[in-house]
């Protein structure tokens, strides 16, 4: 074994022990490990010469050095290190990941916590693309967000206390009152706000069945944050957190419609202290790219080649109905522009704090033909359909290098 | 057409678990490890023991493999200690998939794909015909594991979002395998792909 090989290969393994340690939560040690790992990859990335007989392996083992200084948070080295395997001559697939790379640790400086200490029971959000600049962003897209996460974290307290799926109805008082979500502070960063989650005083049993069933805040938080992380990284890991069905599909499409819609927001970031670790999840997918399968199917039917029946419709929402249930969906009916009224079942899980806001606005559904009946998948405000495709003025200096200025 | 033909128990191949130690770049000697207990703990979660037949669906054939590990190398009580559902059925989806394409295809892992290429791993031919470290990149792999099929968690259903989410890599024209794998009743799919821009 030469020495490149047996440097990586220490790199590789002690990398693997510093996941495992993530994934027990062991953060500080986590970090330590990947230290330690990418000092052994540098060493043996740094021994090929830039020259074209160097290639893939030159290439590849900086990129690999780069996700290393990245997961050890320092970022300054991840941007080197991507600027070192770009400057020899990688493959496309490589120089691809490595570009991939750069925007995540340059996305990562502007969702990172800004001028603040958190305590364990708050998160801050960030969003960052061409509608915010420091301290200034377009209302509408800050405030529908903030009831969205408002709505998530409701559901996986309820979630978290083994609560039935609850159709209809706001959230119990009990739950409410007890963990009370607060607005702290708007922080002129990308565009950054805080949230506090009330912590009662004494541990509660939140319901009669649950004897003894404890939540913590930052239980909340964290789990908040972690689905979020199982969403960018498109793990099939997400699904089966989700014991009941419905708490999937509701936390799926709440998240859908808090993403980025890559140009106005092109990063929504998460983030919280945890025995005094910084914890970060940038999303960075859009609407379409969160489980796909709606819009490519969508796209196979307009080329003629689907056979999913998909179809859009656009008109105004006239009701939401969630009290008839029927085979585990709702109804809703919206007007066309020529004033024809369709009927459309809604799962639901979407019903209540998907579509029901929706009621009486000028939206997009994307449905699905089953028999007579459609079914919907997605649905949108019509006016922010149109705006994602308009482009608007940034607020934030073109140049990408400037980027780099803020800290 | 499905060929499947009835194959003595005897002389049914075998994947090794403890193989994953060579001839799979992606894998060091230690990961290789981790990955056949990890494998281990999602048979023995799901009541199954050394020796389990498991069941590879794909388009052109159906072959039966027995999954074995030499028993002497293995402390299930440990085992069942270090794996839980959150890391288990993944990295032991891994291991059954690296073995499968190894054996029929002429690609191996070389190494881990970022997420953004919505792939888990890049494939390079068996043999690299080169003194480079890693081989060329010739071929694209995702992977996903199932721990016990529900109603709403089929292998066929997590095969769809997987192709599409492999489509994410396609500018590169590499063909992609998709590769799902369940425990309950040990088989595996593979969904063969080939991509030309």
């Amino acid at each position: 074994m030469s020495q490149i090989e047996e440097l990586h290969e220490q790199a590789m393994d002690i990398a693997e022990e510093a996941f495992s340690a993530q994934r027990k939560g062991n953060d500080l040690e986590a970090l330590r490990l990947f230290q330690d790992a990418l000092d052994l990859e540098v060493a043996a990335a740094t021994q090929y010469p830039t020259k074209r007989e160097s290639e893939p392996s030159r290439s590849i083992l900086f990129r690999s050095a780069a996700a290393l200084a990245f997961h050890a948070k320092d970022f300054e080295q991840a941007e080197q290190l991507v600027s070192n395997g770009l400057a020899g001559y990688p493959p496309e697939e490589i120089k691809h990941e490595l570009r991939v790379l750069r925007d995540d640790i340059d996305f990562h400086r502007h969702i990172k916590l800004h001028g603040t200490e958190l305590a364990d029971q708050q998160m801050q959000m960030t969003l960052w693309g061409n509608a915010t600049g420091h301290g200034v962003i377009l209302a509408d897209l800050l405030i529908k967000r903030i009831e969205q996460i408002r709505i998530i974290f409701y559901r996986t307290i309820e979630r978290m206390s083994n609560y039935p799926y609850r159709i209809s109805g706001k959230t119990s008082k009990e739950i409410t009152d007890f963990f009370g979500l607060y607005l702290d502070a708007f922080l002129p960063a990308s565009f950054a706000v805080t949230f506090t989650i009330g912590q009662p005083i004494q541990q509660i049993k939140l319901f009669p069945e649950n004897f003894g069933l404890q939540i913590q805040a930052a239980d909340v938080i964290a789990e908040v944050i972690t689905c979020f992380e199982l969403i960018q990284e498109e793990s099939d890991q997400l699904e089966d957190r989700f014991g009941d069905v419905n708490y999937y599909q509701n936390f799926l499409a709440l998240a859908k419609q808090m993403a980025p819609d890559g140009e106005h927001i092109k990063v929504l970031g998460l983030s919280a202290l945890r025995n005094g670790e910084e914890r970060t999840v940038g999303l960075r997918k859009t609407k379409k790219e969160i489980f796909p399968e709606v819009h490519v199917a969508l796209e196979s039917d307009s080329a003629g080649n689907g056979k999913q029946n998909m179809i859009i419709l656009e008109g105004v929402l006239k009701v939401a109905d969630s009290l008839t249930i029927k085979n585990a969906t709702g109804q809703v009916k919206l007007v066309d522009d020529n004033g024809v009224s369709h009927t459309v079942r809604v799962p639901i899980a979407q019903m209540q704090d998907i579509v029901q806001p929706y009621f009486d606005e000028s939206v997009r559904i994307i449905g699905y033909k089953k028999g007579r009946l459609l079914y919907l998948a997605e649905i949108s405000n019509r006016a922010d359909e149109y705006n994602a495709e308009m482009p608007i003025r940034s607020t934030n200096p073109p140049a990408m290098s400037t980027l780099f200025d803020q800290d | 057409m499905n060929v499947s033909s009835f194959v003595p128990p005897d002389t049914i191949p075998e994947l090794k678990l403890d193989s994953l130690t060579s001839g799979i770049p992606a894998l060091t000697a230690k990961k290789a490890g981790v990955h056949m207990e990890a494998c281990i703990w999602c048979l023995a979660e799901c009541k199954h023991s050394n020796g389990v037949e498991l069941v590879v669906n794909s388009d052109i054939s159906n072959t039966k493999y027995r999954i074995c590990w030499p028993e002497d190398a293995v402390d299930i009580e440990a085992i069942y200690r270090a794996y839980n559902q959150d890391d288990g059925p993944e990295q032991g989806a891994e291991a059954i998939a690296f073995l499968i394409i190894r054996e029929q295809t002429d690609f191996t892992a070389i190494r881990r794909a970022i997420t953004k290429t919505g792939i888990d791993y890049w494939l390079g031919y068996q043999t690299k015909g080169s003194d480079q470290l890693f081989a060329e990149t010739s071929a694209r792999l995702e992977i996903s594991g199932i721990l016990r099929q529900t109603d709403t968690n089929k292998p066929e259903y997590r095969a769809k979002k997987k192709i599409i989410q492999s489509q994410q890599s396609d500018s590169t024209s590499f063909p992609a395998y998709v590769v799902i794998v369940e425990f309950s009743q040990p088989s595996s799919m593979i969904v063969f792909r080939n991509v030309t821009n």
